[in-house]
């Protein structure tokens, strides 16, 4: 077969399956951070350039005027405004076709990408295309995947311009860059990273450098013109309850993070077997688990922990600490052969690639996430795919065998935890029918939760309970959703009377998002693991009724007198 | 016949060209003859500019100096916010107002034309060290000193009466004088410095950047003998006796800073106070497009030009569209910062390129380059830490710097010497039209003072109480007049004399004439409540270019923002208000009481309440 037809044909090949992986989700409700997004998109009809959305309510706090900005640039929201504009319709198979072409995106710089690092690019790719992070990710309607996929095209681009000296390509490569930049600030990280693959292979030169700083400058403009706006500069960093730079917050957050490499790339046990060639590394691995074992042992016994945190969390941490040791033993090795010019270039080069998205997972991000790391993930499955080949080939049976029994476990964990999400998900509308149905939304009807819910009982008319309860009268009604609530003042809240409670029964083994357990798929401070089989719920929705406040009752009883 | 006359005129302007151009002496005087009379070129046809901005208090000092001239203070001197000093002493050295003074003891009293045309000496004296200086630094000395004469910095300082033109010559010959000395090891020159650097630090205090400047030459070219380090510490040791001098004598130091609106140590201050600095730096070094045609031949500079002008103008174009920028603060701001941004980039890259790489750092060109960009990087260091507000006065010293930098590049990069002498010529050309049009300016807005007081003196002096409340030349042609000075209210926070307070004010019948533009103050509320109209002087701006400054955002000499604005057709440039002093008060409005809590008047509130 030629060369090129068997590129087109794996590329194919991938493509109907990414499609074959994702078009039976298109259906899923908007869920998580997705309704800002659309939000903003509506707001971008009359103002397409606001990065602000005007008096916004935002878990229970009123941002007045202009003073409402999200953490990410508005390309992802424009490019909904266009869709919005053509369609005229928010409905939610629409807006995940809308989405489809960045996973696309995505796949195909991840074949080229793969074929830049000589390894299998068909194995590699399908290993990016079944990974749970990257898979699930796929069904949000959020920039994650945009931005990893204009990550990758913008690389591939660029690399291959610097490479073949081509000014075409790396002007190609600095559009894709300048894309992912307006798309989420995380993707400004490729700028030092692709000045050192100047640097690496000494390539460094005005074509080069000046390309590279199209986004710069770019970025610059828009900074500058934001606070020329706002007289403040883009918001790159949320609002937690837990200090960025706290140390004990930095060691839950690497916890986090070693421990979504080690479960949300590849299938955990696939992943330990895969990166399982050196010793001491598994050495290490051990170590690590036996620690956490005993680490979980005790906090399940003081009820800390439950039976899934004690049972999951040392596999994941193990096989992220396995994945962290190769990638720090290939840099470390690669970084004296670089200094003498023999080269190592692209092994420092990727090192610092997974390094570095797992430095700012750890110390910028506000909490773990499989969302926040699938950038780091190419890196992880262009080393997995060269190991897959020196454990298992080069007998070509055992290779395509070994490989597709790793894509296949991990294609079954991440469809497993892509029906959680989606049952979670979908639980939402289904929440404010309920509400609808029972409370109609008659201005004495409130809710008290974000998110997904937050997007469908506005849709229903309901009102936001603010963290003061402003607006709300006595008889008035409060229903909050569990999984997205807040916490109301506590003056205010003493005067809640529980009415009612409905659980949202789950029905698929997997859990995806379970509080009292800190299990969690897309984040939560404090996350132990990213799924779990403990929970007995989706969501639980209370109602409450407001009672009189002390001076009415107070009034009422003289009343009586 | 007629050929043969040609040919032989043409025999005889090829001698007298051969004669001042092959021998070196002839060559250096025929260049000072071109240095002096473009001097005088710059500089006469402003000579009856009338005394503007702090211009007056020099000659104050000066008057003062005619009977005593080591006198540093001014006796019941009201300072320009209207506040009363016993004994004032200003925030410079006097010795520029000792010359002064000598010069009206000639004259009789301080008149435009002797004064301006006794001041001219000083940029002569700053372009002869400029021609030396480059050539020591082996780039067209000519042309280091055309540019450093045409550049709007000095040429439209070099027609006021303040201490930074004198000052900073003083401080170029000094330099200049003192590389001879060491370069050439020679005693005299050595010995000429000292008192050239005692000079330009008794002109004005910036000047003792000298001091540094001269340390840092001696330690990049390794020359650590003893002599060499004479003038350093005699200026040194002279400077700490004048501080005791005048520590003894007043009992106070001399004023090194001003009270200011930006305090640079709030990070948001000196951003501000530093994006100002940058673009003053860029639009008024030399014509800013020459600035970006001279300094941009490397692609890094250019890279970097383009970058900070993305930013500036995406900057610009927001607070255009808010309508917080007219068009012209728009291009003008986006111009001039990205250009000053790159010029200091380029000093940066190229002394980093110096300092970093061993075989450039000990080459000639290497450590010269260190040495310009020490120089360039002090003066720049003091003004955006230490001084009040960003301003061309203030950037002049880093102008000789910055000026053979350039020369240096070009010479570096252009290997053709007609290219070279084209782009010089049409630099030097085209910062002249600049510098020429802001100097034009800058003389009609001084004029205005000087017109605003001739009305009032015309229409008020016969009145028998003429009062005025304003300072620069509107100040100093009413107080020559006779008119006498409104105290301001700040007196209540910071006056220091002796006299009792209430300090004598109009009284009912009396007249005061106000202008907005020349620095008023807020006057006592017992007079802001009797004020009432009695007739209005409007000027307007017919330049091209335009000073605004009521105290607002910017103006030449307190350009905060930007040193100069493009607003042609008519632009109100003052407004000259005189008042008649009333019977009975009026209550003070929001508006008025405003002004007094923006000034520190706390008790402005109680008395209204009272």
């Amino acid at each position: 077969m030629k060369p090129s037809l068997k590129k087109y044909l794996e590329l194919l090949l991938l493509a109907g399956l990414l499609l074959a992986v994702t078009l039976p989700f298109i259906g899923q409700a908007v869920h998580h951070d997705a309704h800002q997004w659309i939000d903003f998109a509506k707001v971008e009809m009359e103002h397409p350039l606001w990065h602000h959305l005007p008096d916004y309510d935002y878990f229970g706090i009123n941002y007045p005027g202009n003073s409402y900005h999200d953490t990410h640039p508005r390309l992802q929201s424009l490019y909904l405004n266009f869709w919005l504009r053509v369609t005229g319709s928010l409905a939610e198979p629409l807006l995940h076709l809308e989405m489809l072409i960045f996973p696309i995106i995505a796949v195909i710089a991840m074949y080229f990408l793969a074929r830049r690092f000589r390894v299998n690019a068909f194995i590699a790719t399908l290993l990016l295309v079944v990974a749970p992070a990257f898979l699930v990710a796929n069904h949000l309607i959020m920039i994650d995947v945009p931005g990893m996929a204009f990550w990758l095209a913008a690389m591939v681009f660029y690399i291959k311009g610097v490479d073949d000296d081509k000014l075409a390509y790396m002007l190609a490569g600095s559009l894709f860059l300048s894309l992912g930049i307006f798309t989420y600030y995380q993707d400004l990280s490729l700028l030092p990273l692709l000045f050192l693959y100047l640097l690496l292979f000494r390539k460094a030169g005005p074509r080069t450098i000046i390309t590279l700083a199209i986004p710069a400058m770019l970025f610059l403009a828009f900074t500058a013109a934001h606070y020329a706006y706002y007289v403040t500069p883009p918001n790159f960093s949320y609002n937690t309850v837990e200090q960025p730079m706290d140390l004990m917050s930095i060691i839950v957050r690497t916890r986090g993070a070693i421990t979504l490499v080690g479960g949300v790339i590849l299938f955990p046990i696939a992943a330990m077997a895969v990166f399982s060639r050196f010793r001491w590394i598994n050495m290490t691995a051990a170590a690590v688990l036996l620690f956490s074992v005993a680490w979980s042992l005790f906090n399940y016994l003081t009820g800390s922990y439950s039976a899934d945190n004690l049972l999951i969390l040392p596999w994941l941490l193990a096989a992220g600490t396995m994945i962290l040791l190769y990638i720090a033993r290939k840099f470390l090795n690669a970084v004296p052969l670089v200094m003498v010019g023999a080269g190592g270039g692209d092994d420092v080069f990727l090192g610092t690639w997974f390094l570095g998205v797992l430095f700012y997972n750890c110390v910028l991000l506000p909490y773990p996430s499989s969302r926040f790391i699938i950038p780091l993930i190419p890196p992880v499955l262009i080393y997995a795919t060269k190991e897959i080949w020196k454990l298992w080939g080069p007998g070509k049976r055992r290779y395509a065998v070994a490989a597709a029994v790793i894509c296949a476990a991990t294609l079954a964990l991440a469809l497993a935890i892509a029906v959680g999400e989606n049952d979670r998900a979908n639980t939402h509308p289904a929440e404010a029918e309920w509400a609808a149905a029972n409370y109609p939304p008659n201005g004495h009807v409130w809710f008290l939760g974000g998110l997904g819910f937050q997007y469908y009982m506005e849709q229903k008319g309901y009102r936001m309970a603010m963290v003061d309860g402003d607006g709300i009268q006595t008889g008035d009604y409060i229903i909050e959703s569990r999984n997205n609530r807040w916490y109301l003042d506590r003056g205010f809240s003493s005067r809640l009377e529980l009415v009612e409670q409905v659980d949202y029964q789950r029905r698929w083994p997997l859990v995806t998002e379970y509080m009292e357990n800190r299990t969690s798929w897309l984040g939560r401070i404090g996350m132990v693991i990213p799924y779990g089989f403990e929970g007995d719920n989706l969501d639980r929705i209370y109602v409450y009724r407001v009672a009189l406040s002390e001076e009415e009752a107070k009034a009422c009883s003289v009343d009586d007198d | 016949m007629i050929k043969e006359r040609q040919q032989e005129n043409s025999g005889i302007l090829k001698k007298i060209f051969d004669t001042f151009t092959k021998s070196g002496r002839a060559r250096t005087i025929s260049s000072l003859a071109v240095i002096a009379i473009a001097t005088l070129a710059i500089t006469v046809p402003f000579a009856d500019q009338a005394f503007s901005i702090d211009g007056p208090e020099t000659l104050y000092y000066a008057q003062r100096q005619i009977d005593q001239p080591f006198a540093q203070d001014l006796t019941d001197h009201f300072n320009n916010r209207g506040i009363l000093y016993d004994s004032f002493i200003e925030t410079h050295p006097k010795l520029l107002p000792i010359y002064l003074s000598l010069v009206i003891r000639v004259t009789g009293e301080p008149s435009e034309i002797p004064i301006h045309l006794s001041l001219i000496i000083f940029p002569f004296i700053g372009a002869t060290a400029m021609f030396f200086l480059g050539r020591r630094f082996r780039v067209s000395g000519l042309a280091a000193a055309l540019l450093f004469l045409a550049s709007p910095m000095l040429m439209v300082n070099a027609h006021t009466e303040m201490v930074d033109v004198p000052g900073t010559s003083l401080l170029i010959a000094a330099i200049a004088v003192f590389i001879s000395a060491v370069d050439r090891r020679n005693g005299w020159l050595l010995a000429l410095s000292t008192p050239l650097m005692i000079a330009a630090s008794q002109t004005f205090f910036q000047s003792l950047i000298v001091l540094p400047v001269a340390l840092a030459y001696l330690i990049i070219n390794r020359r650590f003998q003893l002599r060499y380090f004479i003038p350093i510490v005699c200026t040194g040791l002279f400077f700490g006796a004048y501080l005791l001098a005048i520590m003894t004598v007043y009992g106070q130091l001399p004023r090194f800073s001003y009270r200011t609106r930006l305090n640079t140590i709030q990070p948001a201050s000196l951003l501000v106070h530093i994006r100002g600095d940058l673009t003053v730096l860029g639009g008024t070094l030399l014509m800013p497009l020459v600035a970006i045609a001279g300094f941009f031949i490397r692609w890094t500079i250019a890279l970097v030009f383009v970058a900070a002008s993305m930013m500036t103008w995406s900057w610009s174009v927001v607070k255009y569209s808010l309508g917080e920028y007219s068009l012209s603060e728009t291009v003008l701001l986006s111009i001039m910062l990205p250009t000053g941004i790159a010029i200091t980039y380029l000093v940066l890259e190229r002394f980093g390129t110096a300092l970093f790489r061993g075989e450039s750092r000990n080459s000639r060109v290497g450590r010269d380059t260190i040495f310009l960009a020490v120089w360039f990087f002090g003066v720049l260091a003091y003004v955006m830490f230490l001084l009040p507000y960003p301003s061309p006065r203030y950037l002049l010293p880093a102008a000789p710097a910055s000026i053979l930098f350039l020369l240096a590049f070009w010479r570096e990069h252009i290997r053709r010497v007609w290219l070279r002498f084209g782009l010089t010529g049409a630099a030097v050309a085209l910062t002249l039209v600049l510098a020429g049009l802001l100097s034009l300016t800058a003389y009609n807005t001084a004029n205005d003072g000087k017109r605003a007081a001739e009305w009032a003196v015309e229409n008020y002096g016969d009145k028998d109480n003429p009062w005025y409340n304003g300072t620069f030349g509107f100040g100093f042609y009413l107080n020559r007049a006779g008119f006498r000075i409104t105290p301001g209210v700040e007196n209540e926070l910071y006056a220091r004399t002796m006299k009792p307070f209430p300090l004598e004010e109009p009284k009912p019948g009396d007249y005061i004439v106000y202008s907005v533009r020349n620095g008023a103050w807020v006057p006592y509320p017992s007079v802001m409540q009797r004020l009432r109209g009695d007739d209005v002087l409007l000027l307007y701006n017919n330049d091209l270019f335009f000073f605004p400054c009521s105290g607002t955002e910017n103006c030449w000499w307190l350009s905060v923002f930007l040193p100069y604005d493009f607003r042609p057709g008519g632009k109100l440039s003052d407004q000259i208000m005189a008042w008649r002093i009333d019977e009975t008060p009026n209550p003070l409005s929001e508006e008025q009481k405003e002004l007094y809590r923006k000034v520190g008047i706390t008790w402005i509130d109680e008395m209204s309440e009272k």
